[in-house]
């Protein structure tokens, strides 16, 4: 293997997922002694793979990585991580291989749902497992798009909008790494802001950073799925509604803010469409709901309506109530809510704002075209034209997305489900929605699939996270032959 | 703008169908049922309109030419006009409302076949024939048999051809406009004979027989029997009538090369290749699936119904030889799949269309390697010959729109109560000129009966959009289109 600024970044990812492992070991060592030795023995091969990965490449330390690189390790690091993380559901004898694989990906990819039943006891030291790696996993997702999609060319990055002097491939290393540092602060900070305020709603600190990890991480992971239901608390909801909210902008934009450079903010054309998008569909859904008395007060339609909407875009998928008895148009409105996502370089995943954006955009310029065929154009956002490769990736991402869809829908209706049920249970997978499966009003259950099952859903809830293109290239088998100049 | 030309073309369509409504008339008389009643009245009302029309339009095809602007907006307006005027014997029969009788008549016209008619069975021989009739008339597309039988247009008619073909061989078949007009609508009449001839051999009646052919080489779906062709019980018949599917999936401008050049002309045809793959892999994948999951009994009844049932979703016609709402999930998804792929240029089937599901997906194996080979310069291929950036940007861009069209139609339709199944098929089914959807209200047993007045609205956009391929239409949409005195 030559490359190893991959294995070194392997390394790094490696061990900051064994430190994560210290508050489970800790608290299996008080309270669970069962589960210590799960934990101990994952500690002890984590740390001896990053361990061997660091000394081995000590010397490549100031390389730089290479484009192919950038795409190993963004397919391949997913899968690899759910590997290390499988390693403590799987040897506390509660789950098959398949269902640990499956609650370990859930967690990393941010997609939030659990196989095991709500009244089946959970160990606390799992637990917080999970809440750690679905935290440490989301920020990964975040960094890696902010600082290394943008390094594999125009075809997979998205459009940075932010990006005009942010990071790009010519940085160099030391500003990638004070990048880094920076977004981690920022995603760290968001954190304990949210946990705060939580607080001042009146839950106990305990709980309230529970919730502000489920939520700044865009997971939607509750062990008690009625727990907002339960508490009926509107302060409660609108924090995290907000915080939600924020999760899913561009972490580079809010940085930016952060920097008290307004105009960027002010200026970005994601944020812009992301706010209308937002405003526009809860308006609708609002409207729709209303429409067909659902609720009996307006002050009701729009407290669930609205934490329904913000809580799909941005892919956490938590819910305040039962929606699947909503009208059918909400039901699509939001499924279509779940396939759109967040900002790009946020935590959410889905197409994202920004392509949709684009797409949008193409749709209709390519329609005026037909009266004016010899019209010179160009797509512009945040003031900067797009580049015509751009298009094409965004295009193409779409063909493949879609194709993807239905052909993993199909596959995972070989499990015996419904049409419908299928293709919500997908989405809800490929987009990291997670508990949100009931989108398209039908419920389903994770706990008895068979092995195909697990599998199927493995893989989407992996291959949503690492923006399928890269995973598309990890296909190819030219990408497997060792060749001379990339 | 230029109205008098607008007015001129569509009262000369307005004529035409007026003699169009001859045949089924002589069917009515045949058969002496009431439709002898509605009939000439229908072609009496045709006639004035488009005497009317006529006398206040006014075209020179010598001195003028037809705008870009003005083809567009006659291209749009011919199918909207067509179907209101289809639809009269429907409304005045007093079978239907005046919406429903719209789309059962859009429905035939753009060959999706989606009906609204709940008992079939009940109506009388001569409407069940005007429905035959108008798939076979729409089947070629009304414009093309107006450029065939009415050398009138042919000079600057090379707009309305543009909007109605597609692929992105540009010029093929642009300089003998008519004459390749005529040769296409005698390979189509030709089929159209042939299916019947056989069909009765197999044992049809001839009502059945060509009714039948007619609705399959247009690719459309109505039948005469609420359970489609499933009531033969007959393989032969479903083998007949499966073939020809297959050939009116299939580009027909291919097919008048091959009788110039040979059939090797088919094995040469990328579009043709992939088209015959699609069907024989999915066809498969479904087989498998019936006879694994036990739903239709013996592995070769399985394969009897799962390739009839592919090949009729792939070429968009939509009849149904079984009832594959019982079908497994699996089964089902892989027939909306379908939906999307659809058949192949120069065809009358819908969907995004084979040509440039190949490009697609060549253009993403160049896109890979690209990546992985950031300075190589590689080209996609197609028929032998490069495809242009620019080509390749109107196909994905094509492929967007056409996703996107289906999202938003599927949410009007949902707007109106319908349920997310149904608003998704339903939609997609008139898109890509399929016609049955899935669900238990418009799913292979259904109709589109129950749906809201505003659904099947809607869906009628959906069934022209689809058989103009879509940017036609949008192009009315733009604001720039209405606004006055342009130069173009």
């Amino acid at each position: 293997m030559r490359d190893y600024p991959v294995l070194r970044l392997m390394g790094i990812v490696f061990l900051i997922l064994t430190g994560g492992l210290c508050p489970s070991l800790i608290y299996a060592l008080v309270h669970e002694p069962g589960m210590v030795l799960p934990f101990a023995g994952t500690a002890l091969v984590g740390l001896s793979f990053s361990v061997y990965a660091l000394k081995s490449t000590e010397y490549a330390r100031r390389m730089r990585l290479s484009v192919r690189g950038g795409i190993l390790f963004m397919g391949s690091a997913w899968f690899a991580m759910s590997l290390l993380c499988c390693l403590p559901y799987w040897t506390s004898g509660r789950y098959t291989l398949l269902q640990a694989l499956f609650e370990s990906a859930s967690a990393l990819t941010t997609t939030g749902v659990s196989c095991i039943p709500d009244d089946v006891p959970y160990p606390v030291s799992l637990l917080i497992w999970h809440e750690i790696i679905q935290w440490l996993g989301s920020m990964q997702a975040m960094v890696l798009f902010s600082v290394i999609m943008p390094r594999m060319g125009a075809t997979a990055a998205a459009i940075f909008s932010a990006e005009g002097q942010g990071v790009s491939a010519e940085r160099t290393l030391p500003q990638i790494h004070e990048i880094v540092r920076l977004l981690v602060m920022l995603y760290v900070g968001l954190t304990l802001s949210q946990t705060f305020c939580l607080i001042l709603t009146g839950l106990d600190p305990l709980t309230s950073l529970r919730m502000a990890v489920c939520t700044i991480s865009s997971s939607g992971f509750i062990r008690d799925a009625n727990f907002l239901e339960e508490h009926n608390s509107i302060a409660m909801e609108a924090v995290i509604a907000f915080f939600m909210l924020v999760t899913a902008t561009n972490y580079v934009l809010l940085f930016r803010l952060i920097q008290g450079r307004f105009s960027v903010f002010r200026n970005d054309s994601e944020r812009k469409w992301y706010t209308a998008i937002v405003l526009v569909t809860a308006v609708a859904v609002i409207a729709n709901l209303q429409w067909n008395h659902v609720y009996d007060s307006f002050f009701q339609t729009v407290r669930y309506g609205l934490f329904q909407v913000i809580s799909i875009f941005s892919t956490s998928g938590l819910a305040s109530t039962d929606y699947t008895d909503w009208p059918p148009f909400v039901h699509m409105l939001l499924f279509y809510a779940a396939v759109i996502g967040g900002c790009s370089a946020s935590t959410a995943g889905g197409i994202k704002i920004s392509r949709l954006v684009v797409l949008t955009k193409i749709c209709i310029l390519e329609v005026r075209r037909v009266l004016h065929p010899k019209m010179v154009s160009s797509i512009i956002m945040s003031g900067q034209p797009v580049a015509q490769n751009t298009i094409i990736g965004v295009t193409r991402y779409l063909f493949v997305y879609v194709l993807l869809m239905l052909i993993l829908t199909a596959l995972y209706s070989l499990t015996g489900t419904g049409m419908i049920e299928a293709l919500s249970t997908i989405v809800v997978f490929l987009n990291n929605v997670g508990p949100a499966y009931t989108v398209l009003g039908e419920t389903s259950n994770f706990q008895n699939l068979g092995s195909f099952g697990y599998i199927v859903l493995y893989f989407a809830m992996i291959v949503g996270r690492i923006e399928i293109i890269s995973f598309v290239i990890l296909l190819h088998p030219d990408f497997w032959k060792q060749r001379k100049g990339w | 703008m230029n109205i008098q030309i607008v007015l001129y073309l569509l009262g000369k369509l307005s004529c035409f169908l007026g003699a169009f409504y001859t045949v089924p008339l002589l069917v009515s008389l045949y058969y002496g049922d009431e439709g002898k009643g509605i009939f000439p009245a229908c072609i009496a009302l045709c006639v004035l309109l488009g005497l009317l029309f006529t006398r206040y339009g006014h075209y020179n095809r010598y001195t003028e030419l037809i705008s870009n602007r003005d083809g567009i907006l006659v291209t749009v307006l011919v199918w909207v006009m067509a179907a209101v005027l289809a639809a009269i014997p429907y409304a005045v029969s007093g079978r239907l409302d005046p919406i429903s009788a719209y789309f059962e008549a859009m429905s035939g016209l753009t060959t999706v076949g989606a009906t609204v008619i709940a008992d079939v069975e009940a109506w009388p021989r001569s409407l069940l024939f005007w429905r035959f009739w108008t798939h076979w008339l729409g089947g070629l597309g009304i414009i093309v048999i107006f450029l065939a039988v009415l050398p009138s247009i042919s000079g600057s008619a090379v707009h309305l051809f543009d909007a109605e073909s597609t692929g992105f061989e540009e010029g093929k078949l642009k300089p003998k406009l008519k004459s390749t007009a005529q040769i296409l609508f005698s390979i189509y009449v030709g089929i159209t004979a042939l299916t019947a001839v056989l069909l009765m051999m197999a044992g049809l009646g001839p009502y059945d027989a060509v009714g039948h052919a007619m609705t399959c080489i247009a690719t459309g779906g109505f039948s005469n029997y609420n359970s489609s062709v499933a009531v033969f019980h007959n393989p032969w018949v479903e083998l007949i009538l499966g073939l020809c599917m297959f050939t009116a999936g299939g580009n027909f401008s291919l097919y008048y090369n091959v009788f110039r050049k040979g059939p090797k002309m088919l094995l040469q045809d990328d579009e043709f290749r992939t088209y015959t793959a699609f069907i024989v892999i999915i066809g498969t994948l479904i087989t498998l699936n019936l006879y694994v999951s036990g739903v239709d009994g013996s592995l070769l009844h399985s394969f009897r119904v799962a390739f009839y049932q592919t090949t009729s979703f792939t070429s968009t016609t939509g009849t149904v030889s079984t009832d594959f709402e019982q079908w497994p999930a699996f089964s089902k998804l892989l027939l909306c799949l379908l939906y999307i792929t659809g058949g192949c240029a120069g065809s009358t089937a819908g969907g995004v269309k084979m040509c440039r599901i190949v490009v697609l997906f060549r253009g993403l194996r160049v896109d890979v390697l690209h990546m992985l080979h950031p300075k190589t310069i590689r080209r996609v291929h197609y028929n032998g010959k490069v495809i242009r950036g620019k080509t390749m940007h109107m196909i994905l861009s094509f492929f967007t729109i056409y996703v996107f069209t289906i999202g938003v139609t599927s949410l009007i339709v949902a707007a109106t109560g319908t349920d997310v199944l149904t608003a998704l098929t339903a939609s997609a089914s008139c898109m890509s000129s399929a016609g049955p959807g899935f669900g238990s209200i418009i799913g292979a047993t259904g109709t589109y009966a129950p749906l809201p007045q505003a659904a099947k609205f809607v869906l009628t956009w959906n069934m022209v959009m689809g058989r103009l391929e879509l940017f036609v239409v949008l192009a009315l949409l733009n604001r720039s289109f209405w606004r006055g005195n342009s130069r173009w």
